[in-house]
């Protein structure tokens, strides 16, 4: 338990911490949706719970109120032949007892009122001295409880009964007095079957409907007419229970695999009860709907709430991007990159500072270049006068001896022509200082073309290959597979590889190996689907005598060099040529052991798909 | 847009709510079950083809029988020209020789088959022995001679030249010669003797007090009916057969009155059919008064009564649309307009009539009594018919108005008969059904057998009738003065008091039926008309009683 706790622990400071690691525009838009989203869903939870219950409750109160209004409507309708009855009972034509009156009045009131089935009046031995019901006088009556009851001077109210022909009825009976002393029963059925058309009318949703038990829980009106002609009993069912006490309430019934909400109200006056039933599914379809309602408000508020974060904070994170791009840019070097935000806020200031600061960077580092170029060019032009100096005192005291010899006939030709050498070497070797000079003073401009990296390279180390040889210096080629292409200035790069496998074969005066690989680095999908289709590595490892780690710094410092005929400009321009591809170059020295030098050229995507279409031509 | 969802929802769970509520009952013609018709007893099931006094036994004649050559178009729709279901071919010579092919296809419930001389035989049976349908004589005397062609051909001879004597052999069905060999000798009572056999659709099987039993005819000439059985069920009264069909014992019903239909309608709900046909024939309901007892044979009672009795009142009550002021309806031609024209409901005349005629009210009872005696009436009206009973009670009540107690007294509908008959009534609730083609023989049944009662002392006669009748009787020339005079006579001495004409008949049909009803065009209007009972069929999944299938392969 403990451990499982604790890797619990474990997994949530693991969510935690991955979740503050990540990105601050991610973070800040969890953050924002997180601080909308919970109070949202809390509520939303705390709604459908509330919105359910509430629901839930309206129905049942409706239901309920809808079986009381139905009881009430039941009462009246039985109260209202009730009232014709003891009405009749005290007129004139009854309490006299003369039969054709009673006779006339009571067929007038059946003929006027369809709700009475009959209407039939006793004497005071319980014998029918007239009935609406032809055919039915002279019956003896008087041991029906009815009679009794009505003849002690109490209404009668009886039990619902059913005709032969199944209809249900219950019978009424009121005493007739006169001055107090009882004369005989006025008694009436009723025809219930009219209750049908009240129940009927009551109707919920499409599955509501309304039924009336009697005292004895028989169906006395149903929507199915059936089950009224067939009795069908509820005396078993909880709700008849509870309308016996007069209790009134909503419960659940299952029938028939359905589930129905059952709301019951008494008759207490009759001992009857209202029942409604409603199909559970439907009676609270309602309710679900508004379930589903408020999901569907809590989920496209909680879409809502994160595509506004998302936009806010991207808003907010947007000039903080170009920012860094930005940031990014200056730290390439392209300092002319101008960061542009359309804003008057806090972020567009510093955007404005980054803008003029770059512009006040390159504004140095112009000057730095000068001011650079400028005492290279002081260097230079003091090492130059050195440099020149030698030479021409050289070209000078050679051109004195050969002005000494010219004319001397035993003095063999070979050795004047020496002495011309010597001038043309010396000569040579100015020219090549002011080129030299030249190139620091105005860099050189690149012309690309499509180039494969390992051509330039083979035809590098074939020309070194003699001076390789007679240094006892092993080249070994290390290629990637099949051609590297790229937009490369091939004379330019000829140049840096030539200054590196000379500084190497340089240095391994003992003889050595140089060790020349390249390598091709595809870079991310990412990057491919920007402009960068990766870059390739070439790298020089010779077993030469190293560089010392002080000296390792200034490597591609101009006119640092170590080697007493070097011109300090080699690696120099190599690193100026390699800049100007957009690439790298790095070197690693160990003292003894030998050095490396890696470029690093990136192939641009163009360059690849002329690659393919070149490829494809040469197919 | 909410609301295009929403209905887009409904639509969605409409028509996923129809298929899922769509009860699947294959609504095909099928064979089997049995169809159980209800009628209130008039009389004893009595299975004669040529005496045939109620509907129902004229009903349970064409269903053993047929309709013979020709049958009459009634509450069965059927076209009157495509009724020669046994009739291949037909010809005439000036109007006095008829020439009839029989069909080769129409077979006997024994199995024989119809031939020409059972027709030559059955109408001889009817020249030899008459017979009737209601009020129509079965009169063949113009037939001078029937001769035989082949097995097929029947020609007749007539006396007199007559251009419909095709169309008076309607519904008059024909008899084997074969089985009923002795009718000859023995005359009608051979359908006591034998069961009941012919060449409709349905077979007699059994028969008790109450009920007839007909079993399909599998070689019927149309094709065997898709019901297995039909059965007549007789009852006492209107109530009981309500109760039948309620309780599904019963399939049929005729019900007389819209109320009872409605309240039956809201009863069985979807499980009953409740429409109206036109009825073929009239059926007049009248109050029959016995002018032979006191009170009601002082003419100022009968008078006052009729004019006391408030029909435009009952006639609303009942949604019955046509008032009775005598025997003939007002569309009949020879109604005498003038005469009923100010007829009309009028209490204060009836009082002042009785006033007149020495009638004063009782003080202690109200009742009106004239040298001691008191005038109290008693009213038949069949048991348990909300129709009658109601007529009965507005009678009541309107006389009680008048002073006169009126005693309802229920009796059997079977019974009234008797009771006119035997004159054992003061007022009797009645109806008589006639057939208006047939207005003479009407009448003069109307007279002899309701009015007269058959009586050697009849209830009403008038000797000025008798005397019309027996004119009319010998010569039809004068019978429109018979007419005249009848509804003359019997408006002014009131022996009847006439309420209303039933032109519809309500029906009650169990919905497990199908192809029972189909509509009919008549003057221009479409009507409801029963399908003959061999196209009715009850669809498998809802048949109440196995099917035979044994007997249909």
């Amino acid at each position: 338990m403990k451990s499982h706790l604790k890797t619990r622990f474990r997994l949530f400071r693991r969510v935690i911490r991955q979740f503050f690691s990540r990105k601050f525009s991610t973070r800040l838009i969890l953050t924002y949706v997180a601080l909308g989203a919970i109070p949202l869903i809390t509520i939303s939870i705390f709604l459908i719970s509330i919105t359910k219950d509430t629901a839930q409750t309206y129905i049942h109160q409706r239901n309920l109120e809808t079986a009381r209004r139905a009881s009430n409507e039941i009462y009246l309708f039985i109260e209202s032949p009730l009232t014709i009855l003891q009405t009749t009972a005290l007129t004139n034509d009854i309490t006299q007892m003369e039969r054709f009156s009673q006779s006339r009045l009571i067929n007038k009131i059946k003929d006027e009122n369809s709700l009475f089935r009959k209407i039939f009046i006793l004497d005071t031995t319980g014998t029918v001295i007239v009935t609406t019901s032809f055919g039915e006088e002279m019956l003896d009556l008087s041991q029906e409880p009815y009679f009794a009851q009505a003849i002690n001077g109490e209404q009668y109210l009886s039990d619902v009964y059913f005709t032969p022909s199944r209809f249900p009825v219950m019978l009424l009976a009121e005493p007739i007095r006169v001055y107090n002393q009882i004369v005989g029963v006025i008694a009436a059925e009723i025809d219930l079957k009219n209750i049908w058309d009240l129940a009927d009318n009551i109707r919920i949703g499409r599955t509501g409907f309304a039924f009336l038990v009697s005292a004895n829980g028989i169906v006395i009106a149903h929507r199915e007419k059936e089950k009224v002609l067939d009795k069908v009993d509820y005396s078993g069912f909880e709700f008849f229970n509870n309308i016996k006490q007069n209790m009134q309430g909503v419960i659940t019934i299952r029938i028939d695999d359905v589930n129905y909400l059952t709301a019951y109200a008494p008759v207490p006056e009759l001992n009857w009860g209202v029942v409604i039933q409603q199909e559970e599914e439907e009676a609270f379809a309602f309710a679900q709907e508004m379930q589903v309602r408020v999901y569907i408000f809590v989920a496209l508020t909680t879409i809502i709430a994160v595509l506004v974060g998302f936009l806010s904070v991207q808003r907010f994170t947007k000039p903080l991007l170009e920012l860094v791009k930005g940031a990014r840019e200056y730290a390439k070097g392209n300092l002319q990159h101008q960061i542009a935000i359309q804003r008057r806020d806090e972020i567009a200031e510093l955007a404005e500072e980054f803008n003029s600061m770059a512009a006040s960077l390159l504004k140095y580092q112009n000057d730095l270049k000068r001011m650079t170029r400028l005492a290279a060019l002081s260097r230079f032009a003091s090492m130059i006068s050195h440099e020149i100096k030698n030479p021409l005192n050289s070209m000078n005291i050679n051109m004195q001896i050969l002005k000494r010899i010219i004319y001397k006939d035993h003095i063999p030709i070979d050795r004047k022509v020496k002495y011309l050498d010597v001038l043309s070497s010396e000569i040579s070797r100015i020219n090549e200082l002011v080129n030299n000079f030249l190139t620091i003073a105005r860099p050189p401009e690149l012309s690309f073309h499509l180039n494969d990296i390992h051509q330039i390279l083979d035809e590098v180390t074939i020309v070194q290959e003699g001076h390789a040889l007679t240094e006892g210096v092993k080249i070994i080629r290390d290629y990637a597979n099949g051609k590297i292409l790229g937009m490369f200035d091939y004379n330019q790069l000829k140049q840096v590889f030539h200054n590196i496998i000379i500084n190497a074969i340089d240095a391994m005066k003992e003889g050595g190996k140089l060790h020349i690989s390249t390598k091709l680095i595809r870079s991310s999908r990412q990057k491919q689907q920007a402009e960068d289709n990766g870059y390739v590595q070439i790298k020089f490892t010779d077993t030469g005598t190293g560089i010392s780690r002080n000296a390792l710094k200034d490597v591609f410092e101009f006119y640092y060099t170590t080697k007493p005929t070097g011109t300090g400009l080699g690696l120099a321009i190599a690193k100026q040529i390699v800049e100007g591809h957009q690439g790298k170059i790095s070197i690693e020295s160990r003292e003894g052991v030998g050095t490396s030098v890696s470029i690093q050229l990136p192939i641009k995507k163009y360059a690849v798909d002329s690659d393919q279409k070149l490829y494809q031509n040469s197919q | 847009m909410k609301n295009i969802a929403r209905d887009l929802l409904a639509v969605i769970l409409l028509i996923g709510v129809g298929v899922h509520g769509q009860q699947h009952i294959n609504v095909r013609e099928s064979f089997g079950d049995r169809l159980v018709i209800g009628v209130v007893a008039e009389s004893e099931f009595d299975i004669n083809p040529f005496r045939i006094e109620t509907s129902y036994q004229k009903e349970l004649a064409n269903l053993i029988f047929g309709y013979g050559l020709l049958q009459k178009p009634g509450k069965h729709a059927i076209n009157f020209n495509l009724l020669d279901r046994l009739v291949y071919d037909s010809d005439r010579h000036d109007n006095k020789v008829w020439r009839v092919v029989l069909n080769r296809n129409a077979v006997f419930h024994d199995g024989s088959l119809l031939l020409n001389s059972d027709v030559k035989f059955t109408y001889d049976l009817i020249r030899k022995y008459g017979g009737y349908i209601f009020n129509r004589r079965l009169d063949l005397s113009n037939i001078k001679e029937v001769s035989l062609e082949g097995d097929l051909e029947v020609k007749f001879e007539l006396h007199r030249a007559d251009p419909n004597f095709y169309e008076k052999l309607n519904d008059i069905p024909i008899i084997s010669r074969r089985y009923y060999a002795t009718a000859m000798q023995v005359g009608y009572d051979i359908f006591a003797e034998k069961p009941p056999m012919g060449i409709g659709p349905f077979a007699f099987e059994f028969q008790n007090k109450t009920a007839v039993n007909l079993k399909y005819h599998p070689r019927y000439l149309l094709g065997r009916p898709f019901l297995d059985d039909i059965r007549f069920e007789l009852f006492d009264d209107e109530e009981q057969l309500i109760d039948a069909l309620t309780n599904k014992s019963v399939d049929y019903i005729e019900i007389q009155d819209r109320i009872t239909a409605k309240r039956l309608h809201d009863l069985m709900g979807n499980n009953i059919i409740v429409f109206t046909v036109p009825r073929p024939y009239k059926k007049v309901y009248f109050i029959l008064a016995n002018s032979k007892k006191f009170p009601l044979s002082e003419l100022s009672v009968r008078r006052a009564i009729g004019l006391a009795l408030n029909k435009e009142e009952m006639s609303r009550k009942f949604e019955i649309n046509e008032i009775a002021h005598t025997l003939l309806d007002t569309d009949n031609p020879h109604y005498f307009k003038t005469l009923f024209r100010d007829e009309q409901y009028n209490p204060m005349l009836s009082s002042q009539i009785l006033r007149n005629a020495g009638w004063n009210s009782n003080r202690r009872t109200g009742i009106l009594e004239k040298g001691g005696q008191v005038l109290n009436l008693s009213l038949l009206f069949a048991k348990n018919s909300f129709f009658e009973e109601s007529v009965a009670r507005s009678l009541k009540i309107s006389l009680a108005e008048l002073n006169i107690n009126l005693q309802p007294v229920p009796v059997l509908q079977s019974q009234k008969n008797e009771l006119i008959k035997s004159g054992k009534y003061e007022l009797i609730i009645s109806s008589y059904t006639y057939d208006p083609q047939y207005l003479f023989e009407a009448v003069e049944q109307f007279y002899f057998e309701i009015l007269k009662g058959n009586l050697a002392d009849p209830n009403y006669h008038n000797r000025n009738i008798d005397q019309l009748i027996s004119h009319t009787y010998r010569d039809r020339n004068v019978q429109e003065n018979l007419f005249q005079r009848f509804q003359l006579y019997l408006s002014r001495d009131v022996p009847v008091f006439f309420l209303f004409f039933d032109q519809r008949i309500i029906i009650a049909i169990n919905s497990r039926f199908h192809n029972f009803r189909t509509t009919y065009r008549e003057n221009n209007r479409q009507f409801l008309r029963l399908s003959p009972f061999e196209n009715w069929f009850v669809p498998k999944a809802l048949q109440r009683y196995s099917t035979q299938s044994g007997d249909l392969e």
